[in-house]
């Protein structure tokens, strides 16, 4: 349900919300701004970011923008948005060392991505394939885009930025940690026999 | 390890009685007609004379009691029984029944048969008996898995899954029943119910994958895999393969909130030690005072002073040419113009820029041997006539 | 109003795109209802705040930041890029790495953590563009909020002055 005209302090309540859930950095509280506490206001708010692209989320007690799913299926079509492999490469050994090995040795619980034991780059360097040298410049460049927990000297774990991850797309990234792990096993076949029979009843559309 | 429970469970497991019975039972499951359960009136047709229905009665609650048999969902007076394969006591059956002990089991009993086969060595009783083992232990296990699926919680599923990860079976399976209808014709329709029954199974194990991947998905529970399969490839893996991980991933390019007070700020916690003009050295007697602030005051002062000489030559002209002016002076007033000028052309603050020509005047006799044309102009379209005797105050803004 | 969706996500995915004409104005037309405007730079567009619309971070919620050396080093290329104070410092003149390090040396930032700065840390959040020697502000300047560099205006002098060997 939205709203189909908002008065002056209305509209100022739904764009304060807005830019505060583009630009933040950690989920929005809903207390501070009108437009998240109010349920007909957040709706516009909601709303107006589905028109940009973008949807609400709530994450961690508040309140997060991020990319509709269908919407960065087509960023990813286009390249953009998308990291340079060598970062993605560092941050899938994050997720593996900080995530993946924890929670399958019961250390961690619950499905929000932040909650991690962090790594070193020591740890990271142990891949046989990637160079020290490699992954500081990847841990740099992750780390401004709060991708890592910014800051020089902050915690090698996931970021802030993995809040603003839909739950489709999160789901996706731990199927795509089963494939990378165990290639060769039954969820991997079902995974991409899935996989395919969703491509191509896309194509027929 | 099960002598214990069981005995907890206040069975004896001496009664030999008691598994043959439950060999009987197990029996009974491996029929096609036993699929989707039996009821406790359709298990006790199939056990023959093996025991009074007294005796009966009390065994199979022992074997409910320790899980032999599972209640699937149903109404109560029709209440239908799957056979568990991992039961304690079903893990006793087995073991002592030899060939049905799970799909490992399952797998090494269909080699041997194949190779018994292929080397024509094959006794055809013994491979009949070895097809009937194989159909029925998948028999069961397509049942428990199905029940599994539908009822047990995630972490149970996840459990079971391991069990069930031998991608080639079907593909053994078949090449089983190509060799039993090329060798063993006679065995041929027992072969195609073994590979029926295993489509049955591998379709229940795809169905319970099907919901450890959405469940699991969801929870991100990555007890689907053990640690060392992720230490694993956070060691080994290739960067192409670690990179695809998040290649239909999108985030946001940084975009720091960067504001005039956090820039000053900076700079304020900069404090440079030295600046890069010469400044004469503090007249003594004078009072310490923010030395930092002294410069900047200094520097502000100079730059004035400077400003103040330009006007003066330009005259309230937006360009004037110096070269004779410099050429009149005496070294080092000329050296000190020149400097001044030039000082204020590279500050970015000031309108002022100093043109050097490319021509060189050489002047052996002159005071000042070599020079070149110079022009000094500003930029200040917003000065009016009346500004340009006041300076100064032109520059503050 | 998908056309709209996509370009505007496009935009704030890669920071400034060349748009499809059809694209562009789609954009243009939703933009102000989420506070933004699209803002022409080079021969593409880039994403900014309508006037009246800027954010405020006021700490009602957390935003990322530079820390002092990149801030400093930014300074440094603002001040040198930035001839003109009356006019908007995007895009202004370009300078070169020499003459950005001149100066942060004059302002005793050391050499190691000024290039991460300059190299890396600015170019990625759009302060500023290096190609080869030449450095140029930034795509994220042509959409900083007027209130900041009205700001910066009114302070110049607590900038670093360019030093003679950075003309």
């Amino acid at each position: 349900m939205t709203i189909t005209s908002l008065d002056p302090g209305q509209e100022t309540d739904v764009r304060a919300a807005l830019s505060a859930l583009e630009l933040a950095r950690d989920p929005v509280p809903g207390e501070t701004f009108k437009g998240l506490s109010d349920p007909s206001l957040r709706a516009e708010v909601a709303s107006r970011l589905q028109a940009s692209g973008r949807v609400l989320l709530t994450a961690d007690g508040g309140y997060f923008s991020g990319y509709d799913d269908s919407i960065a299926d087509r960023l990813v079509e286009k390249g953009a948005g998308v990291l340079e492999p060598t970062d993605r490469a560092v941050l899938t050994l994050v997720l593996l060392l900080t995530v993946a090995v924890p929670r399958a040795k019961g250390r961690i619980s619950g499905s929000d991505w932040t909650d991690a034991q962090p790594t070193s780059t020591d740890e990271l360097a142990l891949n046989r394939h990637l160079s020290k040298r490699a992954i500081r410049s990847s841990v740099r460049r992750l780390r401004a885009a709060g991708i890592l927990p910014p800051g020089h000297g902050a915690p090698i774990a996931p970021g802030p930025q993995f809040l603003r991850l839909t739950q489709r797309r999160g789901a996706r990234l731990w199927e795509e940690l089963v494939l990378l792990c165990k290639p060769d096993g039954t969820m991997a076949d079902v995974i991409r026999r899935r996989r395919r029979r969703a491509a191509q009843v896309g194509g027929e559309r | 390890m099960v002598a214990p429970i069981a005995r907890d469970s206040g069975v004896l497991i001496d009664d030999e009685g008691l598994i043959e019975v439950a060999r009987q039972v197990c029996d009974a499951f491996a029929d096609p007609d036993a699929i989707g359960g039996l009821t406790r009136a359709e298990i006790q047709a199939r056990v023959d004379g093996a025991a009074d229905p007294m005796t009966f009665d009390a065994r199979f609650n022992v074997f409910v009691r320790l899980e032999l048999l599972r209640p699937t969902l149903g109404k109560k007076h029709q209440q239908r029984y799957t056979l568990n394969p991992a039961g304690m006591v079903g893990l006793l059956v087995f073991e002592r029944i030899s060939e049905r002990g799970g799909i490992d089991e399952l797998l090494t009993l269909l080699d041997r048969t194949k190779a018994a086969l292929a080397a024509g060595a094959a006794d055809p009783v013994v491979v009949s008996e070895a097809l009937a083992s194989m159909r029925g232990l998948l028999s069961v296990y397509a049942d428990e898995l199905a029940r599994l699926t539908r009822t047990a919680p995630l972490g149970e599923l996840i459990a079971e899954r391991r069990y069930h990860d031998h991608g080639g079976l079907f593909g053994e399976v078949k090449s089983l029943n190509d060799l039993v209808s090329e060798r063993m014709p006679q065995l041929d329709s027992d072969a195609y119910r073994l590979v029926v029954e295993a489509q049955r199974y591998i379709d229940a194990v795809q169905t319970m994958v099907e919901r450890v991947l959405d469940e699991g998905g969801e929870a991100r529970d990555f007890s689907v895999l053990d640690p060392e399969d992720y230490r694993a490839a956070a060691l080994t893996a290739h960067p192409d393969d670690l990179a695809e991980v998040f290649s239909t991933i999108v985030f946001d390019p940084p975009a720091p909130w960067v504001d005039a007070a956090a820039i000053l700020d900076a700079l304020d916690a900069q404090r440079p030690k030295k600046r890069v003009r010469e400044r004469p050295p503090e007249p003594p007697g004078e009072p310490p005072g923010d030395p930092i602030a002294e410069l900047e005051r200094r520097a502000a002062a100079e730059r004035r002073q400077r400003a103040l000489a330009a006007e003066q030559h330009l005259q309230g002209e937006a360009a004037r040419e110096l070269t004779a002016t410099i050429r009149g002076l005496q070294w080092p007033a000329a050296a000190r113009l020149l400097a001044d000028l030039l000082a204020l052309d590279t500050d970015a603050d000031q309108p002022y820029a100093a043109k050097i020509g490319e021509a060189v005047f050489i002047d052996p006799e002159g005071p000042i041997t070599y020079s070149s044309p110079l022009t000094l102009t500003a930029d200040r379209p917003e000065l009016s006539r009346d500004e340009v005797s006041r300076p100064e105050e032109a520059k503050r803004d | 109003m998908t056309d709209a969706a996509l370009a505007l996500a496009v935009l704030r995915a890669t920071r400034a795109q060349k748009l499809e004409p059809q694209d562009l104005s789609a954009a243009r037309s939703v933009a102000p209802r989420l506070g933004r405007r699209v803002v022409e730079v080079g021969d593409g567009v880039t994403l900014g705040w309508g006037d009246g619309d800027e954010p405020q971070p006021d700490g009602t919620y957390s935003v990322y930041s530079l820390s002092r050396v990149p801030l400093v080093t930014f300074a440094c290329c603002l001040t040198l890029c930035w001839r003109d104070r009356h006019a908007h410092p995007y895009p202004g003149r370009t300078t070169t790495r020499k003459a950005v390090l001149s100066l942060a040396r004059a302002l005793d930032l050391d050499d190691k953590h000024f290039k991460g700065a300059l190299l890396h840390d600015l170019p990625g959040a759009g302060l500023v563009e290096i190609s080869g020697n030449t450095v140029r502000l930034g795509v994220a300047i042509a959409v900083w909020p007027n209130a900041q560099i009205e700001a910066l205006r009114r302070l110049r002098d607590r900038l670093p002055a360019p030093t003679e060997d950075t003309r």
